[in-house]
């Protein structure tokens, strides 16, 4: 059987890689032109555009999107804050929209998009790309081979719709820890480099007055295991797969003989008052609500918000001005660095744009998803339509770089990172734009945070996001991990809170081999291998 | 023994084609509630099967392979089941003996008011928190918890710890009951004014007049007099004892006290909908509904053997 399975693939992949040589002829605009193709899409909204308009069939680049391409598009939106049964519940209905945009079968369906493509929800995308997306196969031979592989399933589906990330974003660690710079020089504190250190400046934050001086967030935010900066030290992640020291066998962090120290520091914290115990239903903003409101010293944020972080903060604090912080070191190790970082490299990104099997015009849907792979498609879904009713949105400056006007930048009435979701979609946006990301990250705190962020980190022996199970095996791990993470994210927050005897951790961690952890373990380690095999 | 023969009753269907012609409006009327009953309450039942199989939703009931009681076996053999089981009927016992007896005492107490006004007023504030989404009064509640809560400040002052009361599991049931009764006491107890209103006047005019005070009055006229109406209810709420709206739970509950907050329909909405173990969630809620019919029966069995009153 499993040598019939292996002749399979190694026959799908032939297949595919020498469909890659058919070249699809030019995608020219517009697709027809009498209207007579309408799709129907997949997609959630951006909470800016939730604010301004009821459906993306209102929104400014999809108009301009339907005007150039000649397809009439009906959006379906899940509600906002959807966890998947919105999801779930539309593909369990068999009334499929021609065209899903976004990570639904990454994050829900069993197997993900190579196994919807074989239950015969989703069209295979290799058979479309090659034959009509021009634009897409252009990009895609500008890639180098790890490039290629990152944008490729095990099968050897390309992943179409992944964004392409380009210079200034690649290679930066996106999240990290941010501090008060004004708090450390005023009460004459050292940035903080050991976790020692950090705890001790948490511990004078707490003496000057400051009501939590970290401001925690709920232990299974993704803020935590977005960069590990605190969990590393201990050579763990926090509640994920990780990779052993050698970067090849997978386990689950939480068995590592390391975990019950990163569980000690926290429950210390918490015992000290450094960390309050409403961080057990608190998410990341509610936490940077508290950062910036002056109550907090300091917690976990992204690059995409520490900007607006200091102008919030500012508010209430005329002196606010945060810095990010470099992963935190064990003291006896100078040398450290954390390998459980995520810098974001090209392929890192899990979006998929598919097309139902029950479209009755795929040549058309996937030539208008290609056409977002073009430089003015890109440009209109990254900076939106060049003019909106009179107003003009973007422009071009002398040194050719594309910039917003002063009605997205500095309107008076909505803020900028509200109203540019009114004439942008992200989650149709190809590429992370360069001209659009060094204005995004253009302010000294941008590159402060970056640069110390990255520094001493890599991910090494992190699991790829990119590796694909198979139905089976999604189904394997489902079943185990309900159990341990609804066991295990219990236990974790009752030993932090000090509501339970850290003595009880060995035991807790006997109970998670009980409902079949090596199972899981095995299916993360063979996903692995896979992925290294592509 | 012929005297019984002659005067057999025709069979149903004669005496039922015979009543729909006497009175074929009345039919009419009723028509759209039967359709609504089949339509949405018994033609879907057929999906019940799923919970015997393991159902994909592409491959269909038709084509979904069997695996007999397998659900059902992963379910009772499960880690949890035995908490999920605990809280799920804790819960409702909890809000039985705290929910039930309240509207009535409160019936009672507004009934023997004299002034109309103001047991309008009272009524009407009791009964509005009702009409609030429990997304809204969930948030209010985790808001009011929280280490700076006004509802923490408040119970700090009686020994209660200064920081957020929901992530202690001692307190987690108590504050959702407690949420629960401030939310349904005023519209729990409309039926029973309802009652109190039909209790003929002349039976306390004769008390009166024998000389029972207002606490006789009460209990040997009006009591008994909506007594039947109780019992019913009793009847209704235990035959739910299995059964309990995962929304307020989930809105309410954290990882701290999963231990007393994890109920059976929360784990269900887990597994079977974010999770699309469409086949194990199905079997759950079948299981949850057969013992709630049980325990439907055997408290209508109950309530007629001891009280005059029962559904059927």
């Amino acid at each position: 059987m499993k040598k019939f399975v292996a002749l399979m693939l190694l026959a799908v992949m032939l297949a595919t890689s020498m469909a890659a040589f058919a070249e699809p002829t030019e995608n020219t605009m517009p697709i027809v032109t009498d209207g007579s193709v309408k799709l129907t899409v997949f997609m959630s909204m951006e909470s800016g555009s939730e604010q301004a308009m009821a459906t993306y069939d209102d929104h400014p680049a999809i108009q301009a999107w339907e005007e150039i391409t000649g397809v009439d598009f009906t959006f379906i939106h899940p509600p906002a804050g959807d966890d998947g049964t919105y999801f779930n519940t539309l593909v369990a209905s068999g009334q499929w929209p021609d065209i899903w945009i976004g990570t639904g079968f990454t994050d829900y369906y069993p197997g993900g998009v190579p196994q919807a493509v074989n239950d015969g929800i989703l069209m295979n995308p290799n058979e479309l790309v090659d034959a009509y997306a021009s634009n897409y196969m252009n990009v895609r031979k500008s890639w180098d081979e790890a490039t290629v592989r990152n944008f490729t399933t095990d099968d050897g589906l390309y992943r179409f719709g992944a964004a392409t990330q380009v210079p200034p974003v690649v290679d930066k660690q996106h999240s990290g820890l941010v501090i008060r710079k004004d708090w450390l020089e005023k009460w004459g504190l050292e940035v903080p480099v050991t976790i020692e250190d950090f705890t001790n400046v948490l511990r004078a934050f707490k003496e000057h007055g400051v009501e939590v001086p970290f401001a925690g967030m709920r232990l299974d935010n993704w803020m935590w295991s977005g960069s590990n900066m605190l969990s590393a030290a201990f050579g763990v992640m926090n509640d994920s797969f990780q990779l052993n020291e050698d970067g090849k066998t997978v386990t689950y962090s939480v068995l590592e003989p390391g975990y019950k120290d990163w569980l000690n520091l926290l429950r210390g914290w918490m015992a000290e008052g450094l960390i309050d115990r409403d961080m057990v239903n608190r998410n990341d903003s509610d936490a940077q609500a508290l950062f910036t409101s002056g109550r907090a010293g300091a917690t976990f944020a992204g690059n995409w918000q520490t900007q607006q972080m200091n102008t919030l903060g500012q508010v209430s604090d005329p002196d606010f001005d945060l810095i990010g912080l470099t992963s935190l070191k064990p003291a006896d190790d100078p040398a450290f660095i954390n390998e459980f970082g995520d810098p974001i490299y090209n392929g890192s990104n899990t979006m998929w744009w598919t097309i139902s099997t029950t479209c009755k015009y795929p040549e058309a849907a996937m030539r208008a998803l290609d056409y977002l792979y073009s430089y003015d498609g890109i440009e209109l879904m990254v900076f939106g339509p060049k003019e909106w009713k009179g107003e003009i949105i973007h422009t071009t400056d002398e040194t050719g770089m594309r910039v917003f006007s002063d009605f997205i930048l500095h309107n008076p009435n909505v803020p900028y990172n509200t109203i540019r979701y009114q004439y942008t979609i992200q989650n149709l946006s190809s590429e992370y734009c360069a001209d659009m990301e060094m204005q995004q990250y253009s302010a000294p705190v941008n590159a402060q945070c970056w640069d110390a962020w990255t520094k001493d980190l890599n991910n090494r022996r992190r699991v790829p996001g990119s590796i694909t199970l198979t139905s089976d095996e999604s189904i394997t791990q489902v079943n185990a991990m309900n159990n341990v993470r609804t066991f295990i994210r219990e236990h974790i927050n009752l030993i932090v809170c000090g509501d339970e005897d850290i003595a009880n951790w060995d035991n807790d961690v006997q109970y998670v081999y009980s409902f079949g952890i090596n199972d899981v373990i095995a299916v993360q380690q063979a996903a692995f291998d896979r992925y290294l095999a592509r | 023994m012929s005297a019984q023969v002659k005067y057999r009753k025709e069979p149903f269907r004669l005496r039922l084609v015979r009543n729909i012609r006497q009175h074929p409006w009345l039919y009419i009327m009723i028509l759209p509630a039967v359709a609504y009953f089949i339509i949405f309450h018994y033609l879907p039942m057929y999906g019940v099967v799923i919970s015997f199989q393991d159902y994909h939703p592409v491959r269909g009931i038709t084509k979904s392979p069997w695996v007999g009681l397998k659900h059902f076996n992963n379910f009772l053999n499960g880690p949890f089941f035995w908490r999920l089981l605990r809280n799920t009927l804790s819960i409702n016992i909890g809000l039985l003996l705290v929910g039930f007896p309240l509207p009535i005492i409160f019936a009672l107490m507004l009934n023997e008011s004299r002034s109309g006004p103001f047991k309008k007023v009272v009524q009407t504030i009791t009964y509005m928190p009702h009409f609030v989404s429990s997304v809204v009064v969930c948030g209010l509640m985790v808001i009011f918890c929280r280490g700076d809560g006004i509802l923490t400040f408040i119970l700090s002052k009686f020994g209660m710890p200064q920081s957020n009361l929901l992530t202690y599991k001692q307190y987690f049931q108590p504050l959702y009951i407690a949420m629960n009764v401030w939310q349904e006491l005023g519209w729990d107890s409309i039926i029973y004014f309802a009652a109190l209103a039909g209790v003929d006047a002349s039976l306390y005019e004769a008390a009166y007049v024998d000389g029972a005070g207002r606490w006789r009055q009460m209990w040997h006229i009006t009591l008994p007099s909506i007594l039947p109406t109780i019992v019913i209810l009793l009847v209704m709420r235990v035959g739910n004892l299995l059964s309990l709206g995962w929304d307020r739970i989930f809105l309410l509950y954290n990882d701290m006290v999963m231990e007393t907050a994890d109920v059976i329909s929360t784990y269900v909405y887990r597994t079977g909908m974010v999770q699309m173990q469409y086949s194990f969630a199905s079997a759950v809620g079948l299981m949850n509904s057969l013992v709630n019919v049980v325990l439907l029966i055997g408290a209508n069995a109950l309530s007629r053997k001891f009280t005059d009153s029962s559904l059927w």
